[in-house]
């Protein structure tokens, strides 16, 4: 392996983009996605919806996350497998957390049953903000 | 999902979506934080240690990542089985 294989592996994986796994790879399978109303995460969600699984999705605005499940709906289509579910949660929020966590493990039927989390969720600031919770 | 091991054929996954942006984190400002007062987490969410500027419009983006790792490779060895995989 060069040094200049992971830049032209990064530079090729911008336009060329990996194979995703047969159809039916995610069959029966549950999915969390945290921060998936958008970019990657909503992206992820959508595929993995379309190789049969049944998504999680989080967001922290109700509104958004009905859309984000409506598109992911949406882009599946009527070949969909599993169930795409919008729970609520706010990763700035200590209470929001520990709300999600419990929520979490009164949908599913037991700790066996999440196949699959991707905690994608974050966000940028350009600007100091401090947090209720004083962070 | 770790206590599910045994309930389980395969294994569950667990997946963290970053950058490689924590390579580049400053690690002499953490050494001083990680020394004052209530540690590297307070100092870093600190106003007085908010340099932004022109060239930099998210100052903490590399230690936030750098955080990061920190708890992934945390959580990893709390994921460890008996078996040490």
């Amino acid at each position: 392996m060069s040094l200049l294989d992971a830049p032209i592996k990064r530079l090729v994986g911008r336009f060329v983009p990996k194979p995703l796994p047969p159809l039916g790879t995610f069959d029966g399978q549950t999915v969390l996605i945290i921060g998936a109303t958008t970019g990657l995460g909503l992206a992820a969600a959508i595929h993995f919806a379309t190789l049969g699984a049944s998504v999680i999705i989080t967001s922290r605005v109700e509104s958004k996350g009905d859309t984000a499940k409506r598109r992911i709906e949406e882009a599946v289509g009527s070949s969909r497998k599993g169930n795409i579910l919008c729970l609520e949660l706010d990763l700035e929020r200590y209470d929001s957390c520990t709300k999600f966590v419990n929520k979490l493990k009164s949908i599913l039927s037991g700790p066996a049953v999440l196949d699959v989390a991707i905690l994608n969720g974050a966000m940028v600031n350009s600007h100091w903000e401090e947090s209720e919770a004083g962070w | 999902m770790r206590g599910a091991r045994s309930d389980r054929k395969t294994p569950a996954h667990l997946i963290f979506v970053s950058s490689r942006d924590h390579i580049y984190s400053e690690i002499g400002p953490l050494v001083t934080w990680s020394q004052q007062k209530n540690g590297i987490l307070q100092q870093v969410c600190s106003k007085d240690n908010w340099d932004a500027g022109f060239w930099e419009s998210q100052p903490n983006y590399t230690v936030s990542k750098l955080m990061l790792m920190y708890m992934v490779e945390g959580i990893s060895e709390l994921a460890r089985g008996p078996d040490g995989e």
